[in-house]
């Protein structure tokens, strides 16, 4: 058997322990690491990096809209007080009493043998819209009572049908001390007041159900 | 196989390295971005809901002026029928010149007073008195009745209409009026 020997046999040792160097493996680890970690921390940039993008998008379109947004607000007050308004004077001109069409209304019902002398009237400003006329004049023929009677009926008749709310009634009726030529005949006449009172209010009373006769 | 003294100081250091390491890097790098990040983050999504607030009050505002096209039109039309300057500088003759028109001569316009109207904001009740001493019933009525249709801001509140004791033939009437006028 040949003797084999080594003379690098130190060379060799010292080579193995430089390569076995723990500080070298641990320094080789730790550069790893760091560059995972490299890695990572630029991926996560990126991410800060889309998410500030993001952000900032959102802060520029949110300016942009909240000065629109102010002036839409600004603008919908004024818009709001407009409608308001303009809904106001509506109201005020479709709710006005008309009464060129009341004058024609009861000068039309008046018959010949009515005399109206004076017509009066006030509607209240507040919100019922309740208006109260006063009808004074003269009333002719055979039953000058009855006469007076019939305009009273007729204009009661006429008023139920137009307003939410009408109550035609006699402040006094008295016969009259003249008589007067209706027809070329002579009749008895009867002085009448009338009230009329008419409600065109939204809260105007409800109309009152006529009472039932007892046994009927 | 046997680690030495010097061996072992090695990878002792090696293990305080990385230890520093690690913990410089969360410390010092991925801490505060990930911070930063969960901040921006939350701003981001506390915008949402204002954009999305804001876009709402546009889209609410741009329906209101199409509603508010008509209402503009009708305060225009009325704003319109006002004159400039001080009532009474205009209503009376105004009044006079409509009825002349209509064969009604003579009326005694007064202004009663001004009181403000807290559902018209800019504008002013002003209260006017109408004395027409002789009229003809039929034409008058129908003076009326115009004025009443030209005159959409004004309303009669008190009238009376009664026989002539001098000319029974003619009518004596008064009247109350508010109309609306500028402030």
């Amino acid at each position: 058997m040949a003797l084999h020997l080594n003379l690098n046999h130190e060379i060799e040792r010292d080579k193995l322990a430089k390569a076995r160097d723990p500080l070298k493996l641990g320094m080789m680890a730790i550069g790893g690491v760091a560059a995972m970690f490299a890695v990572y921390y630029i991926w996560q940039q990126t991410v800060m990096h889309s998410i500030s993008t993001d952000y900032e998008q959102a802060k520029v379109g949110y300016e942009k809209v909240e000065k629109a947004a102010e002036a839409a607000e600004k603008s919908t007050a004024e818009l709001t007080q407009a409608v308001m308004l303009s809904e106001a004077f509506v109201k005020r001109i479709e709710g006005r009493f008309y009464w060129a069409s009341l004058l024609d209304q009861v000068t039309k019902l008046a018959q010949p043998d009515i005399q109206i002398t004076r017509l009066s009237g006030e509607v209240q400003p507040d919100a019922s819209r309740r208006c109260t006329i006063n009808i004074e004049g003269v009333s002719a023929g055979a039953d000058p009572r009855k006469t007076a009677e019939g305009l009273r009926k007729s204009l009661e008749d006429e008023f139920s049908k137009q307003f939410k709310t009408a109550s035609v009634t006699f402040r006094s009726l008295e016969d009259g001390t003249a008589s007067v030529l209706v027809g070329g005949v002579s009749q008895p006449t009867a002085l009448y007041q009338i009230t009329v009172q008419l409600g065109m209010g939204e809260d105007a009373a409800p109309k009152v159900a006529p009472r039932r006769a007892k046994g009927t | 196989m046997k680690l030495g003294k010097d061996q072992i100081q090695k990878m002792v250091l090696s293990a305080l390295l990385l230890a520093f390491l690690v913990y410089a890097y969360f410390a010092v790098l991925l801490g505060p971005l990930m911070t930063q990040q969960e901040a921006v983050k939350k701003k981001t999504l506390e915008l949402t809901p204002k954009i999305e607030a804001a876009d709402k009050l546009i889209k609410q505002s741009a329906a209101n002026k199409i509603r508010s096209v008509g209402a503009q039109d009708v305060i225009k039309q009325l704003n319109a029928t006002i004159p400039e300057g001080a009532p009474v500088a205009w209503f009376p003759p105004r009044v006079a010149e409509f009825y002349k028109a209509r064969n009604v001569d003579k009326v005694t316009t007064r202004l009663v007073g001004m009181t403000p109207d807290k559902n018209l904001l800019g504008y002013v009740q002003s209260g006017w008195s109408l004395e027409f001493p002789k009229v003809e019933f039929v034409p008058f009525g129908k003076a009326l009745a115009e004025f009443e249709n030209a005159e959409l801001l004004v309303e009669i509140t008190n009238f009376a209409i009664e026989i002539n004791r001098d000319d029974v033939e003619s009518q004596h009437v008064t009247m109350t009026l508010n109309s609306i006028v500028r402030k």
